[in-house]
C-alpha cells in the first residue's frame, strides 16, 4: 500500500492542483451566502474537509500500527508515523479555522463544547504520539511502543467523545440522521472541498513516504562511503 | 480441572511478581513517601492559589482531589514503572517462562495499591482542609476513588513502560498519559462531586458506567498487547 501511495503521489498532486481551484471557486462564488451567518460560513467547507482528513489519517495511524505489530515491516512504521504527522497538521487546521468561525458566530475564540474538546484532546494525543516516534530512531522496541500507543489512542477516541458529550454540548449538528439540513449547492460544494483536500492529504502522504525512503537510502549510502 | 490449575499457577506468578515490587519498595518506601508528599503539597498549593473560603469547599474539592492524585500518581508510576530497568531485573523477567500479561497485571495491581495507600492518607486530610468533615455519600466517594485509580494505574502502567526507555522519561509520562485519561478525569471528578454535595442524579450512574467501561477496556487491551512490547 505504501508503494501504491508513493507511485501515485504525483498523480494525486495533479488531481489536487486541479480540484483545489475548483473547490475555491465553489466555496467562495458558487455556493450561496448563508442567510444568518453571512460569508464567514464559507469557512465551513474547508473546516469539515480538514476535520475529515484528520480522522482519516488518525485511522490510518491505527491501521498501519496494527500492520506493523503483525508484520514487523519497517515500512508500516514509517507509514504510521507520517500519517500521524498529517493527522496533527489537519487537526491544527481544523482547530484554527473553527476558531476563526467561532469568533463572530459564538462570540468566543474557544469554548468547551464536546466536539471542540474531543478534537483538542485528539491533537494532544497525536502530538504525544509524534514525540514518542521522534524518540524511536533506530530503536525497535520504542517503535512497537509507538504502534501500541497509536492503537490505544484511537480506541480511546469514542470514550473521550462520549464522556465530553456527557459533560456539555453546543456545537451545531449540520449533518444528522434526518438529512444534511443545507441546500444542494452547499452540499455539492462541501463534497468537492472534502475530496479536494483529501487528495492534498494523499499527495502529501505519498511525498512524505518518498522523502523517508530517500532519507533511508542516504543513510545506507553514507554508511557505505564512510564505512 | 486443567484450566483451574492454570489459573492457580497464574495467580501464583502474579503474587510473586507483586511481592517483588513490595520488597523493592520496602527498602526505603521512597516511591510511597514521594507520591504521598507530592499529593499533599498539591493540595496546599491549591489552597494558596485559589484562596478557598468556607462554604466553597464542595465546589473545588473534586477538581483539586483529582489534580493532586493525577500529578502525584504520575510521579509514583513513572518511578516504579521503570524501576525494573536497573540491576538487570528486566532481563530476568523477560527470560522467565511466564505469561507476558502477568508482568503487566502485577505492575498494574502494585500501582493500584500504591494509589490506594496514598488516598487513605491524603483524602481524609483533603476533606478536612476543604471543610467537608461530613460526606453525604461516602460509598460513592470510595467508588470514584477505586474506579478512577484503577483506570489511572492501568493506562499509567502501560505508558510508563512505553516512555521508560526513552530520554526524558519523567517528563514524557504526563504528556502521553493525561490526554488518554480524559474520560477518567471527567468521570471521577463528577462522581466525587456528587458524593460531597449529595446531589446524585442519573448522570452519576452514567459516569460510573463510563469509568467501569474504561477500566475494563484499558486493562484487557494492554494485557493483550504487552507481549508485542517485550519481545526483541
Amino acid at each position: 500500500m505504501t508503494e501504491w501511495l508513493m507511485k501515485r503521489s504525483q498523480a494525486f498532486t495533479w488531481i489536487a492542483v486541479v480540484l483545489i481551484p475548483i473547490s475555491l471557486y465553489m466555496a467562495f462564488i458558487y455556493a450561496p451566502t448563508e442567510a444568518q451567518m453571512g460569508d464567514v460560513q464559507r469557512i465551513f467547507y474547508y473546516h469539515v474537509a480538514t476535520a475529515w482528513n484528520a480522522f482519516l489519517f488518525f485511522g490510518a495511524v491505527a491501521a498501519c500500527s496494527i500492520a506493523y505489530l503483525l508484520k514487523k515491516d519497517e515500512k508500516w512504521n514509517v507509514a504510521a508515523k507520517t500519517a500521524g504527522e498529517l493527522g496533527v497538521l489537519f487537526t491544527s487546521l481544523t482547530l484554527i479555522a473553527g476558531s476563526f468561525w467561532a469568533r463572530p458566530i459564538w462570540n468566543v475564540w474557544w469554548t468547551w463544547d464536546p466536539r471542540l474538546t474531543t478534537t483538542l484532546i485528539l491533537w494532544f494525543i497525536y502530538v504525544a504520539y509524534l514525540v514518542i516516534q521522534a524518540n524511536s530512531e533506530g530503536n525497535q522496541r520504542q517503535k512497537r511502543f509507538a504502534a501500541v500507543f497509536g492503537i490505544i489512542g484511537f480506541l480511546d477516541i469514542p470514550l473521550i467523545h462520549f464522556s465530553v458529550q456527557l459533560w456539555r454540548s453546543i456545537h451545531p449538528s449540520v449533518i444528522t440522521r434526518s438529512g444534511t439540513g443545507m441546500p444542494q449547492s452547499m452540499f455539492i460544494t462541501l463534497m468537492v472541498c472534502v475530496v479536494a483536500v483529501t487528495f492534498v492529504g494523499l499527495a502529501l502522504w505519498g511525498q512524505r513516504l518518498m522523502s523517508e525512503k530517500l532519507r533511508e537510502r542516504v543513510d545506507v549510502l553514507r554508511e557505505e562511503v564512510l564505512g | 480441572m486443567n484450566w483451574l490449575s492454570q489459573l492457580k499457577r497464574y495467580a501464583r506468578v502474579l503474587r510473586t511478581l507483586i511481592w517483588k515490587d513490595l520488597l523493592l519498595e520496602r527498602r526505603g518506601y521512597e516511591t510511597l513517601v514521594m507520591t504521598t508528599g507530592f499529593a499533599l503539597l498539591v493540595i496546599v498549593m491549591f489552597h494558596f492559589t485559589f484562596d478557598i473560603r468556607g462554604g466553597e469547599g464542595a465546589r473545588f474539592f473534586p477538581g483539586a482531589l483529582w489534580t493532586a492524585l493525577f500529578f502525584a500518581g504520575t510521579v509514583g508510576i513513572a518511578r516504579s514503572g521503570t524501576s525494573d530497568e536497573t540491576g538487570g531485573r528486566e532481563m530476568g523477567l523477560f527470560l522467565a517462562p511466564i505469561d507476558r500479561s502477568a508482568l503487566y497485571l502485577a505492575k498494574l495491581i502494585f500501582h493500584f495499591g500504591l494509589l490506594l495507600i496514598v488516598e487513605v492518607v491524603a483524602v481524609p486530610l483533603f476533606l478536612v482542609s476543604f471543610g467537608l468533615a461530613m460526606v453525604p455519600s461516602p460509598t460513592l466517594l470510595v467508588l470514584a476513588l477505586l474506579l478512577g485509580s484503577w483506570g489511572m494505574a492501568a493506562l499509567g502502567t502501560l505508558m510508563a513502560g512505553i516512555t521508560g526507555i526513552s530520554r526524558g522519561a519523567g517528563l514524557m509520562l504526563p504528556l502521553v498519559l493525561f490526554p488518554l485519561l480524559v474520560p477518567v478525569a471527567l468521570g471521577a471528578a463528577a462522581v466525587a462531586g456528587a458524593a460531597v454535595t449529595g446531589e446524585t442524579t442519573s448522570l452519576t450512574t452514567t459516569w460510573l458506567r463510563v469509568l467501569f467501561v474504561f477500566d475494563v477496556v484499558f486493562t484487557v487491551i494492554p494485557a493483550l498487547f504487552y507481549e508485542y512490547l517485550l519481545e526483541g
